[in-house]
């Protein structure tokens, strides 16, 4: 045979009511978490709803935060939209920020443009490969993608934490970090002293450019097709093999490229754990933008604004937690919750009894 | 035969929100003690639906129930059971690893010590069931290694083990022989002696005459009329069925005759006997199923298939469900791969089993299922148009929007749709799916085009615009297949019909020797005659 | 070695043992390392507050069993994606610790319980003569007799009462147990609960041995669980073997750490690449003569 469906799932989609509710249960128990765990809890709030807009530095920073979330975001939607998960994320931008700090450092000097794009074309590549072999078992021989992307990543992040504290270590610096990449490849920055870089409008100008290819293209609507009903695809003559690993690999490309922005734009060098967590944030991201790539842009906003208050809260009051995964869980258990709520247009109305 | 009714339903109305179906529209319906009762009617008429409402597996939005004079509430099989009523489905559920013991137990499991299940007991008891109704089955035999008539008579003897008051038979005889169908009907005369009641839903009228009191027939899910059998007869049943208010044409009324049975009457009127059409000869396309077999485990599921059918004519191919028909349509649509043999078109074998390439020759192929294979749900109704067309409707890999307004507009007017093309599929009725499936398939220029069962689900309408667009098809040159567990279908479009038994063909009927009495024969196993198109000999 | 494997392998067993409820339920359950996560945390809590080991393995079950109920309730009752809440099950867990753990003890790191019994050994000094099944079977930690029982009783529950026969029946085809009058929904959530539970005691297992509670204590065990429940075809007796061979090969694993050098760090992610490396391999055999599966599926 020449393609056989392999098991699907459908994508997870999220409605409006319920994403509402999901991001006011978010906030509810962000608040609720203050209030009750804080010393202080009025300047925790304070700080959790000012906080990003305090100054330049917060406020540039959480837009930052924004851009690596709406890239990843992408990413992640890329894989829904065809019907399979990449849990691996986390892990493909970790290793991928990684690979563009090493062919910065390894090139120190190269021009700046042909430097950037090796380090991005070397990070989504990687990306690309850790995402799109788990597509590709998936195609070959049903192999779980789901469980497969997120075991590959949970391996590979000790190995690359280690190479940074490791081998790669900068001797003079206190942090746990590579050295920091040549100035000539550091993206300009658009708020200083904040983070905010070029990064942010690069990844504004890859929303649209995903909603074109999804909606308007035909591959867009074959990988769409491949996503609500595998076999209407296949009876339809779509390849849905290539539509089970492309999906996969352009997630990991997306996620490799929104970590390659984090060292090129956010960091200029490849921290311990620099950016765990954001592979999670971005399903959240993902989930509350509906997989739309145009709504993707005030999902990435709203997380970024909810998780900078959670640092600027964390900061300015002496308690210190996991805020962030909180947040995570709860956006998580709420999104695609079915929460009862009248729909009464859809009920008929009765009609009148035969004779 | 005036006895107070056991069970009356009142005002039964149920209403699909999915594709916006009202499948009961307030039914009532009487059961007597002790009585057999008949619901016939046109697929999607609400027969299998109001039982499903009765026996508790979904729930009526509106309507009430009463058992004994006294109202009651189903809402699950379980409160459905509670009150002595079973029903057996048409395609039973069962797990396909358990044993006979374990899937007719399932929810009435015996404990022996220390709450374990008692295997033995079990057993005992399913085998006592089976020999007092002369069923012949292994309690210990695995459920995937039966036939589907079996299948139906495990099920039949788990509702029995229930103690029925109330059993609901759901085209109980579909995939039986003839001594398993008076195998099944002694027993539901030996049941309605103990005073069980039992409501058969059917469409075979000749089993009505047979073997019930009263009939309801119901149409657009509603109730037409009840009647004692006694009090009516086949033909006048049909017409019921069909429906005497609309008005209906030549084409209907022969119809009409040929669910009554009377075949006779349906040959005089022509249904039966077009006239023989010469097959036309050196024409262009030919497709060929060359010693075509499919096995599932060690079972043929398609044995030894040998047919050739040429352009600009309809083959049909019937038979009763489960005898091959549903394997049929995956080899000729590309789903799977046949195990030995080789399907030709033109002569040539075709490269590869995969719907993207049949489609790619020039085959196209209007599935069963709509739901899962013919249509994307979620998708919009102009999305699930166009996917044959998408490499048309657009120009460097980019979509023409309005080039596919266009085009999906021109298909909704010309079928007939009545939906909205930015809506979701799943908006859609049942009927109205069907045309958007049938409107894109024969969209393009296609040489061959495979019809699964294509009448499921369409109102008499919608169904003879079909079966011009199909007689259409023919005449321009294209060659039809049409795949139908319908012999009336089959025997009033096909201009030759094959009858599938046990994964075989068991005969090629061509134009001159086509009745209902000579398919049913072959449909049942009785004959094995033997000759294809070809004239060669096909064993199996 | 034989001998740290069978210690590595009880928390994987215990809740690849549970896990397979869910799973012959239809519930692929990967919130299992969530679950193991709450359990290590409870266990230890109770198991020093009250000095009792077996009040601490029942705090574990307690919490998985807890968790697992807010899952069920996300998951089945307000029919969330399943996956997408199994995630967030492991957020919670992973996120809600190190806040208890920082509001109770002031740090979200180590927890050092010096007043917590130690694991009881069973067995010790029993000897059959020959080494191999001495290391195999005896002077193992309680719990390592805990996980050995609940096999015969998992094989017991899932195919010889009639709970296990509807349970199964809901996972393979839950028309057929609806149209039984069986509530199948009930069925999948008991079997959540139970993996749950499961889970709990693995996690508790897990941390009442080391006698200490350390972040991501559970160390990717839930996934490893997951994966020898498809490893061990989805039977009792196979989640055993496949539970001693992810054992066997850890404790080979850190005997080769000393021999070779591999940092530790690296060594943190073998677990997890063991068990893809293993979930592959598995699925391309299995693929093999599979091809007529789905077909099965559509037409009988």
């Amino acid at each position: 045979m020449a393609e056989k469906p392999a098991a699907s799932r459908a994508p997870p989609r999220a409605q409006t009511p319920e994403t509402v509710v999901a991001l006011l249960a978010a906030l509810l128990v962000t608040v609720l978490l203050l209030v009750f765990g804080s010393p202080n809890p009025a300047r925790a709030l304070r700080a959790f709803f000012l906080g990003p807009f305090s100054n330049r530095y917060y406020f540039g920073n959480m837009l930052d935060g924004a851009g690596l979330l709406l890239i990843a975001g992408l990413g992640v939607s890329a894989a829904f939209r065809a019907g399979v998960f990449n849990l691996g994320g986390d892990g493909q931008i970790y290793i991928a920020g990684l690979v563009a700090a090493v062919v910065c450092l390894a090139l120190p000097q190269a021009p700046a443009l042909i430097g950037i794009v090796l380090a991005l074309v070397a990070a989504v590549a990687v990306g690309m490969l850790l995402a799109g072999v788990c597509g590709l078992f998936k195609y070959l021989w049903g192999t779980d993608e789901l469980i497969t992307s997120f075991l590959i990543s949970a391996a590979i992040v000790p190995s690359v934490s280690y190479l940074i504290v490791g081998p790669l270590r900068n001797q003079q610096s206190n942090l746990l970090t590579t050295e920091r990449i040549a100035e000539h490849f550091r993206l300009l920055r658009l708020l200083p002293p904040s983070n905010l870089n070029l990064a942010l409008l690069f990844a504004l100008l890859l929303a649209p450019l995903a909603y074109f290819l999804l909606y308007h293209t035909v591959r867009g609507y074959e990988l769409r097709i491949t996503g609500l009903n595998r076999e209407f695809a296949r009876y339809g003559g779509i390849a849905i093999g290539a539509y089970t690993a492309m999906p996969m690999a352009i997630s990991g490309g997306l996620h490799g490229l929104s970590g390659a922005f984090a060292v090129l734009g956010t960091h200029h060098a490849a921290i311990q754990g620099f950016t765990i967590g954001l592979g999670w944030n971005a399903i959240a991201v993902a989930l509350i933008g509906r997989n739309h790539p145009l709504l993707i842009i005030p999902a990435a906003l709203i997380f970024a604004y909810m998780e900078a208050g959670a640092k600027a809260a964390m900061l300015h009051t002496e308690f210190s937690f996991e805020l962030g995964a909180i947040i995570q869980a709860v956006i998580f258990f709420m999104i695609t919750a079915q929460v009862a709520l009248p729909r009464l247009w859809l009920r008929p109305r009765g009609r009148s009894t035969a004779a | 035969m005036t006895q107070t009714p056991w069970l009356q339903l009142r005002g039964i109305t149920t209403y699909f929100a999915e594709n916006n179906v009202t499948a009961n529209d307030a039914v009532d319906l009487d059961i007597a003690c002790g009585s057999v009762h008949a619901l016939v009617g046109e697929n999607g008429a609400g027969k299998s639906t109001l039982m499903h409402v009765l026996s508790g597996y979904i729930s009526a939005g509106a309507g009430r129930i009463e058992v004994d004079g006294k109202p009651v509430q189903i809402r699950s099989p379980a409160d459905a059971l509670a009150h002595g009523i079973v029903m057996v489905h048409q395609h039973p559920p069962y797990v396909p690893g358990f044993r006979v013991w374990e899937n007719i137990v399932l929810g009435m499991e015996r404990t022996g010590r220390a709450g374990l299940l008692d295997r033995r007991a079990a057993a005992d008891m399913v085998t006592a069931c089976a020999s007092r109704y002369g069923i012949s089955v292994d309690p210990h035999a695995r459920m995937n290694r039966l036939a589907a008539s079996q299948i139906h008579f495990v099920a039949l003897l788990g509702a029995l083990l229930r103690g029925p008051r109330l059993l609901i038979l759901d085209e109980p005889t579909a995939p039986c022989t003839e001594p398993e169908v008076a195998l099944m009907f002694a027993l539901l005369r030996s049941l309605q002696a103990q005073g069980t009641s039992i409501i058969l839903i059917t469409h075979k009228l000749g089993e009505v005459m047979q073997v019930a009191d009263r009939v309801t027939v119901m149409r657009n899910g509603a109730v037409v009329a009840t009647t004692a059998v006694a009090e009516t007869t086949a033909p006048r049943i049909a017409e019921l069925m069909i429906g005497e208010d609309c008005q209906i044409g030549d084409f209907d009324r022969r119809l009409v005759q040929a669910l009554a049975g009377d075949g006779h009457a349906a040959g005089a009127t022509g249904l039966h006997s077009r006239p023989p059409r010469a097959l036309p000869t050196g024409r262009d396309s030919t497709l060929e199923l060359h010693k075509v077999s499919v096995y599932v485990g060690a079972l043929a599921v398609l044995d030894n298939i040998n047919i050739t059918a040429q352009a600009g004519e309809v083959l049909g191919v019937t038979g009763i469900r489960e005898n091959g028909l549903e394997f049929l349509e995956d080899v000729l649509s590309g789903s799977i791969a046949p195990d030995r043999g080789v399907v030709l078109l033109d002569g040539k074998p075709v490269k590869r089993y995969s719907p993207r390439h049949f489609r790619h020759i020039g085959i196209s192929y209007i599935p069963t299922d709509r739901i899962l294979r013919g249509a994307s749900m979620d998708s919009t109704v102009a999305e699930n148009l166009i996917l044959l067309q998408r490499k048309e409707l657009q120009t460097g890999g980019v979509l023409r929007r309005k080039d596919i307004t266009a085009f999906t507009e021109e298909l909704k007017r010309r079928y007939g749709i009545t939906g909205v093309l930015h809506q979701p599929m799943k908006r859609l009725s049942g009927g109205n799916i069907q045309k958007v499936i049938l409107s894109r398939e024969l969209s393009g220029l296609r040489k061959v085009v495979v019809f699964s069962e294509p009448s499921w689900g369409l109102d008499l309408r919608s169904r003879d615009l079909m079966y011009s667009e199909m007689r259409a098809l023919r005449d321009e040159g294209a060659l039809v297949v049409l795949i139908s567990a319908d012999i009336d279908e089959v025997l009033s479009l096909a201009d030759r019909i094959a009858v599938m038994y046990r994964g075989r063909i068991a005969g090629i009927l061509e134009a001159e020797d086509r009745t209902r009495e000579r398919i049913g024969e072959f449909m049942l196993g009785f004959q094995e005659h033997n000759i294809t198109a070809a004239g060669e000999r096909t064993n199996g | 070695m034989i001998f740290n494997a069978v210690e590595i392998m009880t928390p994987i067993l215990l809740a690849a043992l549970g896990g397979l409820f869910a799973e012959l339920a239809g519930v692929l359950n990967i919130a299992l390392e969530g679950l193991i996560l709450a359990g290590a945390f409870a266990g230890i809590l109770a198991g020093a507050a009250s000095g009792s080991l077996v009040v601490g393995m029942l705090a574990g079950a307690l919490a998985g069993g807890l968790l697992a109920a807010v899952f069920t309730f996300f998951s089945i009752r307000l029919r969330a994606n399943i996956f997408i809440t199994g995630l967030a099950v492991n957020l919670l867990a992973a996120g809600s610790i190190p806040f208890i753990s920082t509001w109770m003890f002031g740090t979200k790191g180590v927890l050092r319980f010096p007043d917590l019994p130690r694991l009881p050994r069973l067995l010790e000094g029993v000897t059959s003569g020959v080494g191999f099944i001495d290391s195999l079977l005896f002077g193992h930690s309680a719990t390592v007799y805990l996980a050995w029982l609940l096999v015969p009783l998992a094989l017991v529950a899932l195919y010889r009462t009639p709970f296990g026969l509807r349970l199964r029946a809901v996972g393979a085809r839950e028309d057929s147990v609806i149209i039984a009058g069986v509530d199948a929904v009930a069925y999948r959530r008991i079997a959540v609960l139970i993996s749950g539970v499961a889970a709990g005691l693995a996690g508790a297992a897990i941390s009442l041995r080391l006698g200490v509670y350390l972040p991501n204590i559970s160390a990717g065990r839930g996934w490893i669980a997951l994966v020898a429940i498809y490893l061990g075809y989805r039977h009792p007796i196979g989640i055993l073997i496949a539970a001693l061979l992810f054992g066997f090969t850890e404790s080979l694993a850190g005997a080769a750490q000393g021999l070779l050098a591999i940092p530790g760090t690296v060594l943190l992610g073998l677990p997890y690449a063991i068990t893809v490396v293993a979930m592959i391999t598995y699925s391309a055999l299995r693929a093999r003569g599979q091809r007529r599966r789905r077909f099965m599926d559509a037409h009988f």
